[in-house]
């Protein structure tokens, strides 16, 4: 095999390295919403809270939903939910997707970022209020099919690397 | 043009030795992994929405800092002390060659294979980051491939000074690298140490006692040339003063791109080669 032949060969299998994680790229994963809720009920309003909600006014449904939220002041203990699960009126309260909502202000600043994937909702329920946060999230891809695609690509660097090494002698 | 020759006779060992190569391959390589990393591994995938292509690019931007100046000086500091020890640059100088031009053509040729490595590793990870991602923009990727070869330019400059400056391969070694060992991996120490000196409590603070810098701490911190682009104040911190604006990056790298290199050319030119 001389060098064209072997330059040939090493360009063709570093292109198709190359064009993989093109072709198929990461699957994208369908948002969810991650939602947490304060365990401790407070009598006093949240001031936080963007909507108020009166526990007797919501469907046996949505008050089953509520009740069963993890009770924890750790984010870790937050549950992630497909979008699509929680009844009315809380489907109504996941914040709309930022690159498709529409706001007044086309460069929102950090503070305003935030915001914008995030619902405080306070539940009144037996005089006390309980805050409610659901925040909008993308779930992290597979890493299998992270490093499947990353692999092929430093495959494909290493392979690049080695075919211009042989072009650059060979021109030499 | 006898600088343009040396220059281009460098770039063609670089080529010859595999060191342009083994630089790119290893450059693009991990800024791949960067770019994976920033798009699929890191950040909490909650906080997804909240990344910006500037907030993107700009970390991937500041980890290449950590890479490219230990490329450039690997690249730089044996430029001229090896020939000097071996004795080639005795031969090289009896062709109608002045030592400037070796200086001059020696950094040239060098930081040429830095910035092809350089731009090459981001044009081919650039190509998948713009299709597999939102946040890609090419203005803000743009700047952060010239900035890193900028960056990587005046670490050559740097080793390349020591390489003139220095009568042995391992002093040059010994400067070059410990002055990047300082600027990478040291500089925040260097800074804790300035700012437990420097920090005072403002009187009468309204806000109770926080503990207030002065500006030129942010000059020291913004001196390193890894951080010349960068915003080196807090957030909380808003400070109008001239050696903080985006401009005088240039004015930093400049002086770290001349200076380090006309006082080892100087030296250079008054030395006995023997």
């Amino acid at each position: 095999m001389n060098r064209r032949h072997l330059l040939g060969g090493v360009l063709v299998g570093a292109l198709v390295l190359f064009a993989f994680p093109l072709v198929s790229p990461v699957p994208a994963q369908d948002p969810a919403v991650e939602v947490l809720r304060d365990p401790n009920g407070s009598p006093q309003s949240h001031t936080i809270a963007t909507e108020t909600v009166q526990y007797r006014t919501l469907s046996p449904e949505a008050q089953r939903w509520f009740d069963d939220l993890p009770q924890s002041e750790r984010t870790q203990a937050a549950e992630v939910l497909p979008i699509d699960s929680p009844p009315e009126p809380w489907a109504s309260f996941i914040p709309n997707d930022p690159e498709t909502s529409t706001t007044a202000n086309e460069h929102p600043n950090e503070t305003q970022r935030i915001q914008s994937v995030m619902t405080y909702i306070q539940v009144k329920k037996d005089d006390h209020y309980h805050l409610v946060v659901l925040r909008r999230i993308e779930p992290r891809p597979p890493q299998q099919a992270v490093a499947l695609r990353l692999g092929s690509l430093v495959g494909s660097i290493g392979l690049f690397g080695f075919a211009g090494q042989q072009w650059l002698e060979g021109k030499q | 043009m006898s600088t343009f020759v040396i220059a281009r006779k460098e770039f063609e060992d670089a080529i010859r030795s595999r060191a342009l190569i083994v630089m790119t391959t290893l450059f693009a390589a991990v800024l791949a992994m960067l770019v994976y990393y920033q798009l699929y591994v890191a950040q909490a995938a909650q906080m997804a929405e909240l990344r910006t292509a500037e907030s993107v690019i700009s970390w991937i931007g500041t980890q290449m800092t950590i890479l490219v100046p230990v490329l450039g000086t690997m690249l730089g500091y044996k430029a001229i002390v090896a020939e000097r020890e071996s004795g080639s640059l005795q031969l090289l100088l009896t062709l109608p060659h002045t030592r400037r031009d070796v200086v001059l053509g020696k950094f040239l040729g060098r930081s040429a294979v830095v910035v092809v490595s350089v731009l090459l590793g981001f044009a081919l990870v650039g190509i998948q980051f713009a299709a597999s991602s939102e946040l890609f923009s090419l203005s803000v990727y743009v700047m952060a491939a010239v900035k890193t070869a900028i960056i990587g330019i005046t670490f050559v400059a740097i080793a390349i000074a020591f390489s003139t400056a220095m009568r042995t391969s391992m002093m040059a070694m010994w400067g070059a690298i410990g002055l990047t060992l300082l600027f990478v991996f040291l500089w925040d120490s260097v800074l804790v140490l300035v700012e437990s000196v420097v920090e005072r409590t403002p009187e009468n603070s309204p806000v109770g006692p926080v503990s207030e810098l002065p500006d030129w701490y942010y000059l020291i911190k913004r001196l390193n040339p890894r951080h010349a682009f960068e915003d080196v104040t807090p957030y909380s911190v808003e400070l109008d003063v001239f050696y903080l604006e985006p401009w005088f990056a240039v004015v930093i790298l400049g002086v770290w791109l001349v200076v380090p290199l006309g006082l080892a050319y100087l030296r250079f030119e008054r030395g006995d080669l023997a």
